[in-house]
């Protein structure tokens, strides 16, 4: 899905992937953006780029990208998006925490939509360039579902929706 | 419209994917798979179709999924408390609603209109659930 003739690499701080950091040494194996970026190509990390390459491309997307009229993807919420699901996987990381890949989408009003399946749990994100907001779904009761707005001032609330949806 | 109705509704295969296989292999609708600007999401009636779903695809590439009118009737939204003074119940139906080129079209519409984004956010995801719930009517062409 992407759209770009060059790919994508996310110049994120080298703290973000320290386990990657720690096990590439600068001088004998290259620059440690190099390393960065290797690993980037064969580890896990590879959804990161995906899903910013995914983010990127969506700021191409004109009005009624989906044919049921919706806004083009806000282009603030795009950049607020990239910059929130590496904060995100950073926290869950270094937790020591498993971590799934979301599912990247938008909706009809420009936001950014992250969605992460877990069995019968599923979390929906919406991003926009002021705040995100979520909705917690456990089975197809409408009742049963939880939503609210989304602090990314405190870390301990990203940890509180990851083991949500893991548990 | 009977309760007994089949709805189909056109899934797109390309930009903003709206299924998704997760990491246990189940296939997942996306509740943006229901996007609808104005919070009706259409639908088509299937024995306005001649109950041949190829026929509500959007583009060749689209699958289709299936809802049954009742499902969707019988679903009532939570209490909206968001106007503080007037809580508000949404209660789910689908009613017919033309369009020049396209006679089965039918919207899922609530009872009373949503005051806000919030019910209906919730909304799409009943119907990604019970998309998912019944699966491909048509699978798309990758």
């Amino acid at each position: 899905m992407t759209a770009h003739n060059q790919p994508y690499i996310p110049a994120y701080p080298k703290e973000w992937i320290n386990p990657l950091y720690r096990s590439t040494p600068t001088s004998a194996h290259g620059s440690i953006q190099e390393n960065i970026e290797k690993e980037l190509e064969k580890s896990d990390i590879r959804w990161l780029k995906q899903v910013v390459d995914s983010l990127e491309a969506m700021k191409a997307w004109p009005a009624n990208w989906d044919s049921y009229d919706s806004d083009a993807p806000d282009r603030m919420a795009i950049e607020s998006a990239i910059s929130f699901i590496k904060t995100f996987y950073r926290i869950i990381n270094l937790a020591r925490s498993m971590w799934l890949p979301p599912h990247v989408t938008a909706s009809s009003e420009g936001e950014v939509v992250f969605e992460w399946w877990k069995k019968n749990k599923k979390i929906t994100l919406y991003i926009t360039k002021n705040d995100i907001s979520f909705i917690k779904v456990n089975g197809e009761n409408i009742h049963d579902m939880e939503d609210g707005v989304f602090s990314i001032a405190d870390t301990k609330n990203y940890m509180v929706l990851w083991q949500w949806l893991l548990s | 419209m009977a309760d007994d109705e089949i709805l189909y509704r056109s899934i797109r295969a390309g930009r903003g994917g709206e299924y998704y296989i997760d990491q246990d292999g189940i296939l997942r609708f996306t509740s943006q798979a229901f996007n609808d600007k104005s919070r009706e999401p259409s639908v088509d009636r299937a024995k306005m179709r001649n109950n041949n779903p190829t026929l509500s695809k959007k583009s060749p590439s689209d699958g289709i999924v299936s809802l049954v009118t009742s499902e969707i009737r019988a679903e009532k939204v939570p209490v909206d408390h968001s106007q503080n003074n007037n809580p508000t119940q949404y209660i789910l139906d689908v009613i017919p609603k033309r369009l020049p080129d396209n006679d089965s079209h039918a919207v899922i519409v609530p009872n009373p209109e949503y005051k806000n984004d919030k019910a209906y956010k919730r909304v799409k995801e009943k119907l990604a659930y019970l998309a998912g719930k019944h699966g491909w009517t048509v699978t798309p062409m990758e």
